[in-house]
C-alpha cells in the first residue's frame, strides 16, 4: 500500500468535499447547459449552412447536366437542317439547271430553224435568178422582132393590105 | 438551165393571145404634166377616181373633174409621160390582187411584187375602195386580240374587230409593239398585214428582216410604199391593204392589219390635194382628212355570223411631235379608233419599255375583249397603279414615310417593273395569269427592287420547266380558284428561294447564330 | 357635148380611094358625124385612126405593135 490511512482518510474527505451531491448536480446541470447551449448555437447553424451548400452543389449539377443536354440537342438539330439545306441547295440547282438547259435547247433549235429559212430562201432567190433571166432574154427577143417587124411593116405594107385592113377595121367596129 | 426551146414557146403563146383590133376606147390627151399631176382634155365621160391608162402603159387617177380637163395623178412614169399623150379610160377603179398567194411576200399597193421571188400569177382582184360593212352586218367584240405584251393585254385590251390607235413621239416604241403583236399571232389563225407607208427603205427592211426570222411571213403580208414611191401610191397604200384584209374577211377568217403609220399617209394626202390646186384647210391639210382616215378605218369591223363571222382589227399607228395629241391628225383619228395606247418618250427614256402610259391609254371595248382569268385579276390593277403614281410624286420629297405608304410605294414600283418587258418576248396567256397573280401577291415583299426584273423574267421559264402540269391545269377562260392561286404561289415561292433566297439566307445565318452562343 | 355634130379627125397611112373614102363616111355618119378632117400621116405605117369627140377609134399597126410589145 503506497497510501497510508491519515492520507487515504484525506483523500476521502478531498473526494466527499469535490464530489458533493450538490456541486455534482450544480456541474451536471451547467454540462447540460452547455451542451445544449453549444447544439443550438454552434452545432445547428452550423448543419444548416452545410446542407444549404450541399443544396446549392447539387443544382448546379443540376444545371449542368441540363445544359449539356441542349447543347447535344442544339447540335443534332444543326446537323439536320445543314442536311435539309444542302438537300434543298441540289434541288434548286437541278431545277435551275434544267432551266437553262431548255433554254440553250430553244436558243438551238430556234438557230436550227432560221439556219434552214436562210437555206430555202437563198435556194428560192437562185430559183427566181434562173427565172428573171430567163424573162431578160424573153424580153430582148420581143424587142428584136418588134423592131424588126416596124421596119419591115414601114416597107412593105402595099396599098391594098392597107385597104383590106382598113375594111376589116371599120367592119369590126361596126358589128359590136 | 435555160431552156430557150421555152422561151421560144412562151412567145409565141403570147403573141397568140394579143387581141388584134381594139375596141372603141374614150380617149383624151394630156395638156399639163408636172409634179405627178397631169391635166388632160377630153375624157368627159370619166367618173371619179376612175384608173386611166396612158399610152405606154402608165397609169393614173383621175380626181379632179372639172369642166374642161380632168386632173389625174399618175401612179407610174412620171418622168416618161409628156404633153400631148394619149390618155385612155379603162372604165374601172383601182383594184388591189388579192389571195392566199400574198401571205410570205412583200408587194406594192397595186399588188405587183417588189420581194423579188415568183411572178403572182392570181387572177383575182379586189376594188381598193370598198363601203364599209352595213350596220346589220356587224356583231359585238367578243374575241381576245392577244398581243403578247403583259401591260396592254391586262389593262388595255384589243377586241378581234376593234380599231385601237398606237399613239406617240417618234422613236418610242410604236412600231415595235405592232411587230410584236404580229408576232404573238403565231398559231392564233389570224392573217397579218403590215401596211407600211412612206417609210425609209431601210427601216422596212428590218421590219420584214424580223418577221421573216421569227418565222411570221407565213402569215403575214407585207404592203410597202417606201418614202421614194410617188405620191399617189402612198396615199393608195393602206386602201390596197384593207382590200386584200376584207378579202380575208369576207372568207370568214380574223385579220390583224397595222397601219404604219398615217400621219405619213395624210401627208401624202396634202400633197397631192395641193397640186392639185385643192383649197387648203388647218395645217394645211385638204378639208376631206378627216374622211380620208374614216373611211379607211371603218372597213375594220367585226361580222356577223350571218356574214361569215370573220373581222379585221385594225392597229393604225400615228406619230405626234412632242407629244401634242391634240394636233390636227391625232385628234382626228383618236375621234375615229376605239381607243388609244398611249406611249409617252418620258416613259422610255426612264427605262419603262413598253412606254405605256397606263393613265392616258384606253380600250372602249374593254374586258368582253379579255379572257376570264386575266379580266378578274387584273380588275384592280389599274387603280393599284394610279395610286402608287400619285404617292410617288411625293416620294421624291424624300420625307419620312409610315409603313403603309411605304409599302403601296414599294409594291407599286415593282408592278411597274413587272410590266416591262424586252422586245420579241411575248407571254402566253397563261404565263400572264401567272404573272399577275404573282406580282399583286404579298411574294413580291420578299424579292428585292433591283432583282424585280430579272425575277419576273426568269419566273415563266421557271414554272413552263420545273410544274408544266400547273401550267396545264391553268384554264385562261375560267376563273381563277383560290386553289390554283395557292399552287401558283407555291411554285413561285419555290422560285423566290431559288433566285432571291440564297442572299436572303445568308444575310439571316449569322443572326441564328449569336443567339444560340 | 354635142357630138351629133362633132367633127371627126380621121388619120391614114396613105391617100384613100374613093371606094375607101365612101366606107369611112358611112361609118362616120353611123356614128353621128357630120364632117371628117382627114391627116395623112405615114408614122402609124398602116390601118386607120378615127377621132370622134373624146372617143378613138384605133386600128393602127403601129398601136397594134405597141399592144404586142406591152404584153410581151
Amino acid at each position: 500500500m503506497l497510501m497510508t490511512m491519515a492520507e487515504s482518510r484525506l483523500l476521502a474527505v478531498s473526494l466527499s468535499e469535490i464530489f458533493e451531491p450538490s456541486s455534482i448536480i450544480f456541474h451536471l446541470i451547467a454540462l447540460v447547459i452547455l451542451t445544449v447551449g453549444l447544439y443550438l448555437l454552434l452545432f445547428r447553424p452550423v448543419k444548416r449552412m452545410i446542407k444549404q451548400r450541399q443544396e446549392k452543389i447539387r443544382k448546379i449539377e443540376k444545371e449542368n447536366a441540363d445544359l449539356n443536354e441542349e447543347v447535344k440537342e442544339m447540335k443534332s438539330g444543326i446537323e439536320r437542317v445543314l442536311t435539309d439545306a444542302k438537300k434543298e441547295a441540289a434541288a434548286i440547282q437541278e431545277n435551275a439547271v434544267k432551266v437553262a438547259n431548255q433554254k440553250a435547247d430553244d436558243i438551238v433549235s430556234s438557230a436550227r430553224r432560221q439556219a434552214k429559212n436562210l437555206v430555202e430562201r437563198t435556194e428560192q432567190a437562185m430559183e427566181e435568178e434562173y427565172r428573171k433571166l430567163q424573162e431578160d432574154i424573153e424580153g430582148q427577143i420581143a424587142d428584136v422582132s418588134l423592131a424588126v417587124a416596124q421596119k419591115v411593116l414601114a416597107r412593105e405594107i402595099t396599098p391594098e393590105d392597107d385597104k383590106k385592113l382598113i375594111e376589116d377595121c371599120l367592119a369590126q367596129w361596126s358589128k359590136d | 438551165m435555160i431552156d430557150v426551146n421555152a422561151i421560144g414557146k412562151d412567145l409565141l403563146e403570147k403573141l397568140d393571145s394579143v387581141r388584134s383590133v381594139r375596141d372603141e376606147r374614150s380617149c383624151g390627151r394630156i395638156v399639163y404634166a408636172g409634179d405627178g399631176i397631169v391635166r388632160i382634155a377630153g375624157l368627159s365621160d370619166v367618173k371619179y377616181n376612175e384608173l386611166l391608162e396612158i399610152r405606154g402603159g402608165y397609169h393614173a387617177l383621175a380626181l379632179n373633174l372639172e369642166k374642161t380637163c380632168v386632173g389625174a395623178v399618175l401612179l407610174s412614169g412620171e418622168e416618161k409621160v409628156g404633153c400631148g399623150d394619149l390618155v385612155y379610160s379603162t372604165g374601172a377603179t383601182v383594184q388591189m390582187r388579192v389571195g392566199e398567194e400574198l401571205l410570205g411576200r412583200v408587194v406594192d399597193p397595186l399588188g405587183d411584187p417588189l420581194d423579188g421571188l415568183a411572178v403572182l400569177t392570181g387572177n383575182e382582184f379586189r376594188p381598193v375602195e370598198f363601203p364599209a360593212p352595213s350596220i346589220m352586218d356587224r356583231a359585238k367584240v367578243n374575241k381576245p386580240l392577244q398581243t403578247g405584251i403583259l401591260a396592254i393585254d391586262s389593262m388595255i385590251p384589243i377586241g378581234r374587230g376593234q380599231r385601237e390607235l398606237i399613239i406617240g413621239d417618234r422613236q418610242t416604241g410604236k412600231t415595235a409593239i405592232a411587230v410584236d403583236t404580229i408576232l404573238n399571232q403565231r398559231g392564233q389563225d389570224v392573217v397579218c398585214i403590215y401596211v407600211a407607208i412612206g417609210q425609209k427603205a431601210s427601216s422596212l427592211a428590218k421590219t420584214v428582216n424580223t418577221l421573216r426570222n421569227e418565222g411570221a411571213m407565213e402569215y403575214t403580208c407585207v404592203v410597202s410604199s417606201t418614202a421614194d414611191d410617188p405620191v399617189p401610191l402612198q396615199y393608195l397604200a393602206p386602201y390596197s391593204g384593207c382590200a386584200l384584209a376584207e378579202y380575208f374577211m369576207y372568207q370568214g377568217k380574223d385579220v390583224l392589219i397595222v397601219y404604219d403609220d398615217l400621219s405619213k399617209h395624210a401627208v401624202a394626202y396634202r400633197t397631192m390635194s395641193l397640186l392639185l390646186k385643192r383649197p387648203a384647210g388647218r395645217e394645211a391639210y385638204p378639208g376631206d382628212v378627216f374622211y380620208l382616215h374614216s373611211r379607211l378605218l371603218e372597213r375594220a369591223a367585226k361580222l356577223s355570223p350571218e356574214k361569215g363571222g370573220g373581222s379585221i382589227t385594225a392597229l393604225p399607228i400615228v406619230e405626234t411631235l412632242a407629244g401634242d395629241i391634240s394636233a390636227y391628225i391625232p385628234t382626228n383619228v383618236i375621234s375615229i379608233t376605239d381607243g388609244q395606247i398611249y406611249l409617252e418618250s418620258e416613259l422610255f427614256n426612264s427605262g419603262v419599255r413598253p412606254a405605256v402610259n397606263v393613265g392616258l391609254s384606253v380600250s372602249r371595248v374593254g374586258g368582253s375583249a379579255q379572257r376570264a382569268a386575266i379580266r378578274q385579276i387584273s380588275g384592280q390593277l389599274r387603280v393599284n397603279l394610279a395610286q402608287y403614281r400619285e404617292l410617288a410624286i411625293f416620294m421624291q420629297f424624300g420625307s419620312d414615310l409610315d409603313a403603309a405608304t411605304a409599302k403601296t410605294l414599294s409594291r407599286g414600283a415593282k408592278m411597274t417593273d413587272a410590266l416591262k418587258q424586252r422586245q420579241y418576248r411575248n407571254y402566253s396567256v397563261r404565263d400572264m395569269v401567272i404573272l399577275l397573280t404573282v406580282s399583286q401577291s404579298e411574294l413580291v415583299d420578299k424579292v428585292p427592287e433591283r432583282r424585280m426584273t430579272a425575277f419576273i423574267e426568269g419566273l415563266p421559264d421557271y414554272i413552263r420547266v420545273n410544274h408544266a402540269q400547273l401550267l396545264e391545269e391553268l384554264d385562261p377562260d375560267s376563273k381563277l380558284t383560290d386553289e390554283m392561286r395557292g399552287k401558283i404561289l407555291a411554285a413561285a415561292a419555290e422560285y423566290v428561294d431559288c433566285s432571291v433566297g440564297a442572299a436572303e439566307s445568308a444575310a439571316s445565318e449569322p443572326a441564328a447564330q449569336t443567339e444560340a452562343g | 357635148m354635142d357630138k351629133q355634130r362633132a367633127e371627126a379627125r380621121v388619120v391614114l397611112a396613105r391617100e384613100p380611094d374613093t371606094e375607101l373614102s365612101e366606107k369611112i363616111s358611112a361609118f362616120l355618119s353611123a356614128h353621128g358625124c357630120a364632117g371628117a378632117r382627114y391627116t395623112i400621116d405615114p408614122d402609124i405605117l398602116g390601118g386607120i385612126v378615127i377621132y370622134i369627140g373624146d372617143k378613138i377609134f384605133d386600128g393602127s399597126v403601129r398601136s397594134r405593135l405597141e399592144n404586142i410589145k406591152q404584153s410581151l
